[in-house]
């Protein structure tokens, strides 16, 4: 079970650390000499490459590491950074990406990718042999790929003695203690391994589950201190290691770490010839080092300032506060009725605490929308290259949060935001030149918060929608009436109609047949809105805005009938007295017509409607005729189930107070199913 | 209790009696306070608080194609679905009263006749006999068929009207 959840972790830091390896190298193509990216790519490389060897995914270590294998040249400056080589780099990046999407999924690889995988592994080693030069190389160097192609790195040629003593509990965590070994293999010879079996218990009191053993072994060729330093990197803090130089005489002298049974047989006399013709001084000898050396050189774990926590806690930890928020109300309710004066002040205190409880646990799960932001660079990047223009993104409140399942949720509409506003916003290079334009379109990616919601923009600076052409393509697929005066914002209103598009050619790019209706749709399930802002010739923006979190609303309660019901908060204007005429369905609202919305004919319940609830969605806006107006409170969403999908006018519930269960209302669904009723204003017998 | 043995929770829909196995049912709770869901058919009874989680109920014996229960201090909701995915599985039903645990080996169960069981046919696998009580032993994958049940329901509230 450990190791699967190691595993994941595994999966899911590789993930993080190629979404940040894909930022960099993006920002590296334009400052080829940066060595702090370089640095960054390198950990990134060699931080994937080791973990994937502990899980054993070979393939993937063995490619990381001509990757690494690249950036260490770049690094080391025996070779530097260029165009094509960062490019490669990037596609090796995807391919890394594409083979532990593989692994996860626990596909077997394709022909083509193993051939594509091969084909790049040889580019990056020629492109590490020869430095800033273009284009691939022809000779195929690594034929073997477990073996780095160029040897011209060499940088010790002496041995090395290692003794090696894991904690226990090491493979609980999913660790092996032999993959150091392993990988260092690749590099190196190792020779006389030794392990020390001394604590060992007798079989009766082994558990299985522990690690007894340690060992020691002698390593020659070029690997450098730092090599096995970082082999064994993944086992700070739960293992202790000694790196020596050569002899196995001097290792054991000032060895207090091992209690090693056997002697150990001295480094074969060529290492020793080796290590002398490398000349090295006694200054460069290496000295037995520390473990934290490891991290001074820069191979902490990014973000050592934050906790990983399973997201499934978070999200039971926001029901139980939730439960706490329903057990509050119904405290202060009883309260009230009791009419006890310290009661009252008891239960107000706790109130406020839950109040405050339910903000801090409710701001663990936000996520700031950087990284998700920084994902659009390369797509727009890509989509520039693709349809030959020149985009510049420009990214700005990365740092805003928002809860992270809305996060995960609008990746895909902004994506089609993003795609749209390079596809069909900006100009070819040559039309914005002669419109008086730089050259380059710029899109830009926004986000602040506003009272109580997250505001997500995407905007371009290309030539904007054509209302006229709109009004037109809307008029010729019968979606608009053909004498319909509409306004600017009616007629933008059009394009999230389902099979709406102005792309005169149907391009491989935003025209894959799902239309910004979608858009609107899953924005919509996340109680948001969209709108456009248009400026002919100038560019477009169009403006999301999303609620701060799913999990709890600010309700409205109303009666109709007998039962309870829910309104958003969001979605109120006001509330005001019922005319006595009300059944004519139209509500006189200080000179506006409102059309009503008589809940309980549409719910089969008895009442009279006296009180209208007037709501507004999107650019809509219609009274709810109910019986009472019960107040606002903290409303917690509960799912339906599948059961009721297909029920409209409801799409979840609350427990309240007392307990009782009290249905939410979809407010644009029940408007359109008031509309739809009148369309066909048959009367016929609700539910008796 | 002989391994061979059946276990089944017998309990009574209006005047007629059914059976579940016991390992079915995951618990047996008194009914109380329920929220009707406007715009369904009968069958829905409506959704119950059951420690924090919403749940439907469905009325067995509308299920079973008879009258609305009329509902009584005797009454109860079994508590069924399975405990993979509780959020969206759970399900109640609603019954007139639960009276007993039977025990009985596989082979004195009968085939169901061909009607007369106050039950759609193909919504019971055998019949338990005992103390002179013939009871059909429900199957739940049809009785309680998320999907058929989710499709009825989203039809009737499109059917109704103002």
């Amino acid at each position: 079970m450990n190791l699967d959840k190691a595993r994941l972790l595994f999966f899911e830091e590789s993930n993080e650390l190629l979404t940040r390896m894909e930022a960099d190298l993006l920002q590296l193509e334009s400052q080829l000499e940066d060595q702090e990216l370089i640095a960054s790519l390198f950990r990134a490389a060699h931080t994937i490459k080791g973990a994937a060897g502990i899980f054993g995914y070979h393939d993937i270590t063995n490619f990381v590491h001509c990757m690494e294998h690249l950036l260490a040249e770049w690094r080391e400056g025996r070779s530097q950074a260029s165009a094509a080589s960062v490019q490669r780099l990037l596609e090796a990046r995807d391919l890394s990406s594409q083979m532990i999407q593989d692994a996860m999924a626990d596909r077997a690889e394709s022909a083509e990718l193993a051939m594509r995988r091969r084909q790049l592994m040889e580019a990056l080693m020629a492109h590490a042999a020869q430095g800033p030069t273009t284009g691939p190389a022809s000779q195929p160097e690594a034929a073997e790929p477990d073996v780095p192609a160029s040897d011209q790195g060499a940088l010790f040629q002496f041995g090395w003695r290692i003794a090696f003593q894991p904690e226990r509990g090491v493979f609980k965590l999913g660790l092996d203690p032999l993959a150091p070994l392993r990988e260092l293999a690749t590099q190196s010879k190792i020779e006389d391994v030794e392990v020390d079996f001394a604590s060992l218990p007798v079989l009766r009191d082994l558990d299985a589950e522990l690690c007894y053993l340690s060992y020691s072994a002698n390593l020659s060729g070029s690997v450098s201190r730092q090599d096995i330093e970082s082999a064994f990197e993944f086992f700070d803090g739960v293992a202790n290691w000694k790196i020596s130089e050569g002899a196995a005489d001097s290792v054991r002298a000032s060895e207090p770490l091992l209690r090693s049974q056997s002697a150990a047989d001295l480094p074969r006399s060529e290492i020793e010839a080796a290590a002398r013709s490398t000349a090295a001084s006694p200054s460069d000898r290496p000295q037995p080092v520390d473990r934290s050396a490891a991290a001074a050189a820069g191979f902490q774990a990014p973000g050592a300032r934050f906790l990983r926590v399973e997201s499934g806690k978070l999200d039971q930890l926001v029901n139980l506060v939730g439960e706490l928020v329903i057990a509050g109300a119904n405290i202060s309710q009883l309260a009230a009725a009791r009419n006890d004066p310290q009661l009252n002040e008891a239960s107000a205190s706790i109130l406020r605490m839950i109040a405050e409880l339910r903000e801090q646990s409710l701001r663990v799960r936000m996520v700031q929308l950087g990284e998700t932001f920084a994902r659009f660079q390369r797509v727009v990047r890509d989509l520039g290259a693709e349809t030959g223009k020149s985009v510049r993104l420009s990214i700005s409140g990365g740092e805003t949060e928002l809860d992270k399942t809305v996060v995960e949720k609008i990746v895909d509409p902004l994506m089609h935001l993003v795609r749209n506003a390079v596809d069909h916003g900006l100009e070819r290079p040559e039309e914005r030149e002669s419109a008086g334009k730089p050259r380059e379109g710029l899109i830009v990616l926004q986000a602040y918060q506003e009272t109580g919601s997250i505001v997500v923009e995407v905007r371009d600076d290309g030539r904007g929608f054509r209302l006229e052409r709109i009004l037109e393509t809307a008029r010729r697929r019968g979606l608009v009436e053909a004498g319909a005066q509409l306004d600017e914002q009616q007629i933008l209103a059009l394009v999230f109609q389902p099979g709406f598009s102005t792309a005169t050619e149907l391009s491989t790019i935003s025209g894959r047949g799902v239309g910004l209706d979608v858009v609107q749709k899953n924005i919509e399930a996340l109680r948001g809105s969209i709108q456009i802002e248009n400026q002919p010739d100038h560019g477009s923006l169009t403006r999301i805005r999303l609620p701060l979190t799913l999990a709890i609303i600010e309700g409205f309660q109303v009666r109709v009938g007998q039962a309870r019901y829910i309104l958003p908060m969001d979605m109120v204007l006001e509330c005001v007295d019922a005319p006595e005429d009300s059944a004519t369905g139209i509500l006189n609202l200080r000179g506006e017509a409102l059309p009503c919305v008589p809940l309980h004919a549409l719910f089969g319940e008895s009442g009279s409607g006296r009180s209208v609830v007037v709501v507004q969605y999107g650019a809509r806006k219609a009274g709810l005729l109910v019986d009472e107006l019960l107040g606002e409170f903290q409303t917690v969403i509960k799912p339906l189930g599948r059961l009721f999908a297909g029920v409209r006018g409801i799409n979840s519930a609350t427990i309240l107070g007392d307990g009782a269960v009290a249905l939410i209302l979809d407010v644009p669904s029940l408007v359109e199913l008031a509309a739809r009723h009148e369309a066909h204003s048959v009367v016929a017998g609700g539910r008796t | 209790m002989n391994a061979e043995q059946v276990q089944l929770l017998r309990f009574r829909v209006g005047e007629r009696h059914y059976a579940l196995p016991v390992e079915a049912v995951k618990e047996i709770i008194p009914f109380s306070d329920i929220t009707r869901v406007p715009r369904t058919p009968p069958v829905v009874r409506g959704v119950i608080n059951l420690r924090g989680n919403v749940v439907p109920v469905l009325d067995l014996a509308v299920r079973m194609g008879h009258g609305e229960i009329a509902a009584d201090s005797l009454s109860c909701v079994l508590i069924i679905g399975d405990d993979e995915q509780p959020t969206d599985n759970e399900l109640g039903l609603l019954v007139s009263a639960v009276e007993v645990v039977l025990q009985t080996a596989p082979d004195e169960l009968q085939s169901p006749p061909q009607f007369g069981l106050g039950a759609p046919h193909h919504f019971v696998s055998r019949m338990a006999a005992q103390d002179g009580v013939f009871a059909p032993i429900l199957d739940l994958s049809r009785v309680a068929d998320i999907d058929e049940l989710a499709l009825s329901i989203h039809e009737e509230s499109e059917r109704q009207r103002i």
